[in-house]
């Protein structure tokens, strides 16, 4: 699978230099109003869980903790399951969730700052299964699991796959191992941490989707933030911040 | 965890790589491919594409030709993106198997909405990310790929002859204005298209009784619509006099208004043309387009109407006006709430009786024998035609929209991943795959294929199709052109001021001029490397110094609703025949 995060990843037009420059000026300068943002996710190692510390860590957690610290905006943390948090930002003022699936179905939703991370979904199955998937038409004999709030039970009904949910990725894998669903469609980069626990090893057919996932806020938030905000995560992706920060969580 | 498929895929290569060397050595030397690739090759003519311009001889060396090219590339895997219809499910699920076998190349080929490819294109411009190896994305970009410089262009591609089709033949391509430049360069090369015309229940309207009925209430025949009045009054007639038939409610119109992206394509591609807020001239409107803008050689100087532009003049308003009217009067109730997808399938309910703006790439849908929609030989009991034009359109002004999804790569994509993927975009669109892709998806893009007999025998079943791609009027019908600089970052305006209007939140004015406001507001930020045709808007003078003129924006009509007329479905043909002499 060809790395969409290149050498090349801090390329970016001039005007859009000039832009992010002049946006970042006028933060710095405090032009513009800060807002206390109150960021709800969910725990899905490794972009984001609760340490015993009490901490919340991982990889969009990180990159999140950047961003709004160069943003000098302060924000409190919140996890809680995927669905209700989509809900929870929706509905409440100064508040974000991510990282989300960015896709025409939500794009209404929300104000977007992304993008957080790219990711790649693949099918599995498991080890020995005689089971070889080559593109989606080759779904339609086979049980789907996904997990829920990924998006992709929508994705995959919308082309006549039939996919069941389920609460942890874990409990999707867990359901393939013990051979009551054929297919796991999962996000690729998460593969190894999901899989720690499991016995059974699992053997990726093919990559179908990628999706650009970002930060998505609420409606009222001031477009100021916004694009505080973007011009930050822009910032970050042009000095490898973010590429460093992927590479660390990679195995 | 193992990841044993991804090591697999690998070994799979090396000793791919290896295997062919031998094979070749061993007796394919001339022929450059192995006996596996040949009997692939046998098997996809003798099964799959089976329907072609070509002879099989000629489809057979075109194949071995693509096997022979693919040679550096063999192992690799490619990744490209495309929206989701019919044509691109075709691709992703049975061509890309039939590629893979011949070339040994491996194409995932992603699907998803139209919205989320031009998001992931700009992301890739922007980041330099290699999300994708290609892009099959709409023509509509043209002014952005022209002004940014962002795109590896075909003409450059064509002249690369080790992995350039000898027998490719662009001129056969139908589309191909709609992907070139001003510059005479050619951006992106079409992969499918389609059209959005006038769609009715050609059965109901033949009927004595409702024509009868419909006579005696608005004094002339039911018909064909030519103007908006007539489609209004066809509308009002089905929804609010005929209400039910063969004891199912029916209704006289149908679209959809959720706020969604999808909502802004309605607008942005056609809607305004339409109506008639632009100018004359073929393929946009010169100097002000259907979207109101100004043009000043490549330079968009204005959109507003106070500097000359016209996407918030009288016309665009009654524009957005009857589309809100249509909506809440004659659509079914639960239109409103729908998007793009969830609409299109509704007519195939059996329970509208027109749409003024149906895209024909649901033709193939709309053919399928279970949903009652055919007579007992085959024929659709459904036609297409021109749609009909608003009160301000004039002679020579643009007649609807096409889509023309087409091959689009980045500079900023790896050479050898550029190339792969160039020859898998080759051979989806080749002689010996076209015609068959076609039949299959129905969103032509070859004439070759157009004028095949394979057309002539399915003209009858496609209730219009091929006569409107046999006609002139498949270059009238025209994509968002060269004068919109950033499609991406000025369509996103259409469907949020669109959606304030039909939710109520503000008049159909103040949608139109907020509208104009934020691409203006946009297009003072856009500075591209072809500077000489970046933005540069005119001074600000009353709407009344711009109105007072000739041409766009046109000032208030006191009469929005002439007497209707409407034609015979036979003279709605003729008059896409004829589409090319009324435009000179």
């Amino acid at each position: 699978m060809n790395n969409p995060y290149p050498a090349g990843w801090g390329r970016i037009m001039i005007r859009n230099k000039l832009w992010t420059g002049w946006l970042l000026c006028l933060f710095s300068c405090g032009l513009l109003a800060k807002e206390e943002i109150t960021l709800v996710t969910h725990e899905y190692k490794p972009y984001s869980w609760v340490e015993e510390s009490g901490d919340a860590t991982g990889l969009t957690v990180e990159i999140a903790n950047l961003m709004f610290q160069r943003a000098n905006i302060e924000k409190s943390w919140k996890f809680m399951p995927s669905k209700r948090a989509y809900s929870y930002a929706k509905n409440k003022p100064n508040t974000c969730v991510f990282p989300l699936q960015r896709n025409q179905e939500r794009e209404a939703d929300f104000q977007w700052v992304g993008p957080i991370m790219i990711n790649r979904y693949a099918f599995y199955t498991l080890e020995g299964s005689g089971i070889r998937l080559e593109n989606l038409a080759d779904l339609k004999r086979y049980k789907v699991v996904s997990y829920l709030g990924s998006g992709l039970r929508e994705y995959l009904q919308g082309f006549g796959i039939s996919t069941i949910e389920a609460l942890k990725d874990e409990v999707a894998a867990t359901m393939v191992s013990i051979g009551r669903v054929q297919v796991w469609a999962t996000d690729v980069f998460s593969v190894p941490y999901t899989i720690e626990q499991q016995e059974n090893t699992f053997d990726q057919q093919f990559v179908f989707f990628t999706s650009i996932s970002a930060m998505a806020c609420h409606q009222s938030m001031s477009k100021e933030l916004i694009d505080q905000l973007q011009a930050e995560l822009t910032q970050l992706y042009l000095t490898q911040e973010i590429a460093k920060i992927v590479r660390r969580y990679e195995r | 965890m193992k990841l044993r498929r991804m090591i697999g895929c690998c070994l799979i290569a090396i000793v791919g790589s290896v295997s062919f060397s031998v094979m070749a050595a061993d007796g394919f030397a001339e022929a450059g491919i192995s006996d596996h690739q040949e009997r692939a090759i046998e098997w996809w003519l003798e099964n799959e594409f089976t329907e072609s311009t070509l002879s099989q001889q000629a489809q057979r060396e075109e194949l071995r030709w693509l096997a022979r090219a693919a040679k550096p590339f063999q192992g690799m895997t490619v990744r490209v993106v495309s929206e989701r219809i019919d044509t691109h499910w075709y691709e992703a699920t049975r061509l890309t198997k039939a590629f893979h076998e011949i070339t040994g190349i491996k194409v995932v080929h992603e699907l998803t909405g139209e919205d989320d490819v031009i998001k992931k294109i700009s992301a890739q411009i922007r980041n330099g990310m290699n999300l994708y190896d290609a892009y099959i994305n709409d023509s509509d970009l043209i002014g952005t790929h022209y002004r940014q410089e962002a795109v590896h262009t075909i003409s450059d591609m064509l002249l690369e002859t080790d992995v350039t089709l000898p027998t490719l033949d662009v001129e056969d391509f139908i589309g191909l204005s709609f992907t070139t430049g001003p510059d005479g360069v050619i951006y992106q090369l079409p992969d499918q298209q389609f059209a959005n015309l006038y769609w009715y229940r050609h059965d109901w309207f033949s009927r004595p009784d409702l024509k009868r009925q419909f006579r005696s209430i608005y004094g002339y025949e039911l018909n064909v619509p030519e103007n908006w009045s007539a489609y209004e009054d066809i509308a009002e007639f089905f929804s609010e006099h005929v209400k039910t038939i063969d004891g199912q409610r029916v209704y006289g119109h149908m679209d959809y208004g959720r706020r969604d992206p999808s909502l802004g394509w309605r607008f942005s591609d056609a809607w305004l043309s339409m109506a008639g807020a632009g100018d004359p001239g073929i393929p946009n409107g010169l100097p002000v387009d259907e979207w109101g803008i100004r043009m000043k050689g490549c330079r968009p100087v204005a959109v507003s109407v106070e500097r000359g532009g016209a996407l918030d003049g009288p016309a665009a308003v009654y524009a957005l006006d009857r589309y809100i009217n249509w909506l809440e009067r004659f659509a079914p109730p639960e239109a409103k709430q729908m998007n793009f997808t969830e609409a299109g399938s509704v007519p195939g309910q059996g329970n509208i009786a027109q749409q003024i703006f149906w895209y024909t790439a649901f033709t193939a849908a709309l053919s399928d024998p279970a949903l009652g929609l055919l007579n007992d030989d085959g024929t659709t009991k459904w036609r297409m035609a021109p749609s009909p034009k608003g009160a301000y359109w004039q002679q020579g002004m643009k007649l609807g929209y096409q889509d023309a999804g087409s091959w689009t790569f980045l500079k900023n994509t790896p050479t050898s991943r550029r190339k792969a993927a160039w020859l898998y975009a080759q051979f989806v669109v080749s002689k010996s795959v076209s015609l068959k892709k076609t039949l299959v998806g129905l969103t032509p893009i070859r004439l070759s294929d157009i004028e095949s007999k394979a057309m002539t025998r399915m003209a009858p079943k496609l209730g219009g199709l091929v006569e409107f791609y046999r006609s002139p009027a498949r270059v009238l019908w025209t994509p968002t052109g060269v004068n919109v600089p950033d499609y991406p970052t000025l369509s996103r305006h259409w469907w949020k001021h669109v959606a304030d209007a039909i939710e109520g939140k503000v008049s159909a004015q103040n949608a139109m001029t907020n509208m104009a406001k934020d691409m203006e507001a946009d297009m003072k930020l856009m500075a591209f490397s072809r500077s000489e045709c970046s933005p540069k808007l005119n001074v600000r003078r009353y709407r009344e110094y711009w109105l007072s003129k000739e041409g766009a924006p046109k000032a208030k009509l006191r009469n929005e609703k002439p007497q209707g007329r409407t034609f015979s479905y036979e003279q709605s043909l003729s008059s896409w025949l004829g589409a090319h002499h009324d435009t000179k």
